[in-house]
């Protein structure tokens, strides 16, 4: 077989290829349900997913803007008053990326991802303070009244959507 | 970002490893690197520099066309690397900065405009680099037809209602403003839907593509102006730039000496990529 023909061939079979990857970014997309009962398979799809981008959804802002969001800690440490603070960033860029946090706090469907989340910054907070006796993570949402609400003079407030206390094991 | 790197990414923000997702056990994260780098004496937080580092420096010789290949699948890998050791603060960008560099790792990446061109001449099909550039426009048409599908699934971009929430994350005075005209925001989310959803189709017809892809970068700039997502607004101007509005024809055309054993092309790959949005 002349080397031409070697690299159309090989053009064919890439081809397919990407025809492939496109059909699974669009069941991606989709929201199509995980291949989770697939076994190793789907795991496998999980990972292409992630490692390309396949597996990821385009709702940005979708089906509406969700509401500004912020973290409260409150850290408590034996014979000092208890420090209080909103998470924020240096960055606009990384302000940005803990938005992203925030939304995954307020939006989160399954019952145990909020306390994941919240564990996971208590334990990071433990670390820092090493004396810190407890931690308490409460999540905050801005409640934004509607546009004909607003011009009647409704004013948007935060509003505390969870709050979980973590407590330092003896 | 690189003074909140090791907060977003470096576990002192948050523990991304109490936050189950049975896909990440397999993904490559910078603490992987952890073990041997504190073997070497270095802190906690030298993983994910290191890899954000050398995330640059791929980027770099991508930009700069310097062993563009390997420099594309270096960039991909460290992008995965640093953006799944807290993927929780991931957003837009970041699928949009994966799906390029995937693209850019399997496609014909370096052929022309590139260093590596001008140490060598570079041999590559045609076809293969018309796929690729195709591929890329392809992605691109399904995120903006799957956004603004779902946008429309509510009513609050019908009713201008997310134009006014979305004002509220970074513009409150603006907000207020929208309230005493409301129109404004109605019409900005009738818009908003429209060139989202029509996206896919009108990109494809020569009469349509230009006004819809300059109204696509204006839409970009007025998030970026209003809302201030600087890093996606300006990836997504860049995709639409050069995927579409990036006319090849008036560059010199180089006559490339022929080879026996090589698919001969008559024109240089810059100008048949053109060729795949026709």
């Amino acid at each position: 077989m002349k080397v031409s023909e070697l690299a159309k061939r090989k053009i064919e079979v890439v081809s397919v290829l990407l025809i492939v990857h496109v059909a699974l970014v669009v069941y991606g997309a989709a929201g199509s349900p995980k291949f989770e009962r697939m076994g190793f398979a789907g795991f496998l799809w999980e990972l292409y997913g992630e490692m390309t981008a396949a597996s990821h959804q385009y709702g940005f802002f979708a089906p509406r803007v969700g509401s500004p969001t912020r973290i409260r800690l409150k850290v408590e440490r034996p014979a000092q008053p208890a420090e209080n603070f909103v998470l924020s960033m240096r960055s606009p860029e990384g302000h940005m990326r803990l938005g992203g946090f925030e939304d995954d706090l307020r939006n989160s469907e399954e019952p145990h991802t909020r306390r994941d989340i919240s564990a996971s910054l208590a334990a990071a907070q433990f670390d820092f303070v090493p004396d810190a006796r407890t931690v308490t993570v409460s999540v905050e949402c801005m409640d934004i009244p509607e546009m004909d609400q607003a011009r009647q003079g409704v004013k948007p407030r935060w509003i505390q959507i969870s709050s979980c206390t973590f407590r330092r094991k003896p | 970002m690189w003074a909140d790197l090791h907060h977003l990414f470096g576990g002192e923000l948050y523990r991304p490893e109490l936050v189950a997702h049975s896909a990440r056990l397999l993904v490559p994260r910078s603490d992987w690197l952890a073990p041997v780098l504190q073997a070497l004496g270095l802190g906690h937080v030298a993983p994910i520099y290191l890899v954000f580092g050398g995330y640059i420096v791929a980027l770099t010789c991508l930009l700069l066309g310097f062993l563009s290949r390997p420099a594309a699948w270096a960039a991909l890998l460290f992008h995965v690397m640093w953006t799944a050791s807290g993927p929780e603060s991931n957003y837009g960008v970041d699928t949009f900065a994966r799906i390029a560099l995937f693209i850019c790792a399997i496609a014909p990446t370096g052929a022309v405009f590139s260093l590596d061109a001008r140490r060598a001449p570079m041999w590559t099909s045609e076809r293969a680099a018309r796929r690729g550039l195709f591929l890329l426009q392809c992605l691109l048409a399904i995120a903006y037809g799957f956004s603004g599908y779902e946008k429309a699934l509510g009513p609050d971009w019908w009713n201008g209602e997310s134009i006014y929430r979305a004002m509220y994350l970074d513009s409150p005075h603006m907000a207020e403003f929208l309230t005493s005209v409301p129109f404004v925001a109605v019409f900005a989310g009738w818009g908003t839907l429209a060139l989202e959803m029509g996206w896919p189709l009108l990109v494809w017809m020569r009469p349509t593509r230009r006004p819809l892809l300059v109204a696509t970068m204006l839409m970009h700039l007025g998030i970026l102006l209003t809302i201030h997502l600087v890093s996606f607004c300006a990836v997504m101007i860049l995709l639409n730039l050069t995927l579409y509005l990036y006319d090849p024809h008036g560059h010199h055309q180089q006559a490339r000496p022929e080879h026996p054993h090589i698919d001969r092309f008559s024109e240089p790959s810059h100008c048949t990529l053109h060729n795949a949005a026709r």
